[in-house]
């Protein structure tokens, strides 16, 4: 017979029950409540129809979904990763076809390093004469406190443009004169996004990710050739 | 399950890429159900979705197999879903509403394996529009209490399991169970009453 003291115990018990973490001899104890109290059946039941109407839109839902862009996706984000920021950046300018349109003067070092310190990584930025309207040339600064990069960045390597900029890339490490609040949380990850792309002045300010996943990421491209924002900007 | 997930991490462990493909269909539609219950956004999920089995492959060298490997993996995606909320709480990220709560089943942002058509429309329109309000529900809870609420009843993790995935105790895993389900009741009271 159903008491307060024990429908009030019960209850309590009653979610435990649900998830099947009783005793058997609490869950013995629930049942044999339950036989007996209306109200302790209610709660129960209404227990189990929130589960099954979470269940219901969730695991409906999802079967639904495709997902075969998932295991591709994963594994082109393994294979750029292993290619290198230098290859990445480089490919990254040519799937938005970003040609050098009007390279500016060279970014001098202290401003690039300067912008680094505010982007946190890297800076692409136009150096070197023009050779014609799409072409230009690049310089890649590499942070090296992550750990990806300083095998990729030996200083002065010339690599191949991509298509439509001929860029040639310098890859130099730019530890030494890296000042961040960074420098106390190297980084781990071997993401990295474009957060800042100017045409104008022929600067890509890249943001690799210090916490593994997407930094924030500011759209301000200017000029021919540039991403539409809302676009994929991982490198 | 857990014996074969063993082999193939072990396999994968050794530099085997099918393996870890393998891993990836295994639970690729596990881990996405976890994400985008934690964030509501389709596109951002499958982004996640895909974040999660890239730490997987980079940290699968150091898994050690103390616990079992979908703990681990569902460990990495509530982190990831973690380091979603801090993001975007600090960027004050706005989301779009009618992702949040509109029916996210539009094929047009939300591709489909085709079922839909077996229904009729007034039972897709009433399922969607109740999904939307559970949806909602959802999302107003804290994300401490979702993301317990979500491992276990739509992954039916043990209080012991959650409590390994989310790094706190048996107790506080069921005092968030208990506020998570209270709170959704109330909510949804005209559905469970």
């Amino acid at each position: 017979m159903s008491n307060k003291v024990e429908c009030r115990d019960v209850r309590e018990m009653l979610e435990r029950f649900l998830d099947g973490e009783l005793s058997p001899q609490e869950h013995d104890r629930v049942r044999n409540e339950l036989a007996h109290c209306q109200e302790c059946r209610q709660q129960l039941d209404r227990l189990q129809k929130l589960r099954a109407l979470i269940r219901e839109v969730y695991v409906e839902e999802v079967r639904r979904v495709n997902l075969d862009a998932v295991l591709p996706g994963v594994m082109t984000r393994i294979q750029n990763q292993e290619r290198g920021w230098k290859e990445r950046i480089l490919a990254w300018l040519e799937r938005y076809q970003i040609g050098l349109v009007s390279p500016a003067a060279p970014l001098g070092v202290a401003a690039a390093l300067a912008a680094a310190v505010i982007a946190g990584t890297l800076i692409y930025a136009t150096s070197g004469p023009t050779e014609g309207p799409d072409v230009g040339k690049a310089r890649v600064e590499v942070a090296a406190d992550d750990p990806a990069a300083p095998a990729e960045a030996e200083s002065g390597t010339m690599l191949a443009g991509a298509q439509g900029t001929a860029a040639d890339v310098l890859v130099q490490d730019a530890s030494a004169n890296r000042r961040s609040a960074h420098e106390e949380k190297p980084f781990k990850r071997n993401e990295c996004y474009v957060t800042y792309y100017q045409v104008d002045s022929g600067t890509v300010i890249v943001d690799v990710d210090p916490d593994g996943d997407a930094p924030a990421v500011v759209w301000h491209f200017e000029g021919e050739g540039s991403p539409e924002p809302g676009e994929d900007n991982r490198i | 399950m857990e014996a074969e997930d063993k082999i193939l991490v072990q396999r994968a462990k050794e530099g085997d890429q099918a393996a870890f493909k393998e891993l990836v269909l295994r639970y690729q539609r596990k881990v996405y159900m976890i994400v985008y219950s934690m964030i509501s956004n389709h596109q951002e999920a499958m982004d996640k979705t895909q974040e999660v089995f890239l730490r997987v492959h980079r940290h699968l060298p150091s898994f050690e197999g103390t616990s079992s490997f979908y703990t681990w993996i569902y460990r990495i995606a509530v982190n990831i879903c973690i380091d979603h909320y801090r993001r975007r709480k600090l960027q004050s990220y706005e989301y779009d509403d009618s992702f949040k709560h509109g029916p996210a089943l539009q094929e047009e942002v939300f591709p489909v394996v085709s079922s839909a058509s077996r229904e009729t429309p007034t039972g897709r329109l009433l399922r969607e529009e109740l999904a939307a309000k559970i949806r909602a529900a959802l999302d107003k809870l804290p994300p401490k209490h979702r993301q317990v609420l979500i491992l276990r009843e739509l992954e039916g993790l043990s209080y012991q399991e959650i409590a390994d995935v989310v790094g706190i105790s048996i107790g506080t895993v069921m005092s968030r169970l208990f506020h998570a389900r209270k709170k959704m009741q109330s909510r949804l009271s005209h559905y469970v009453n």
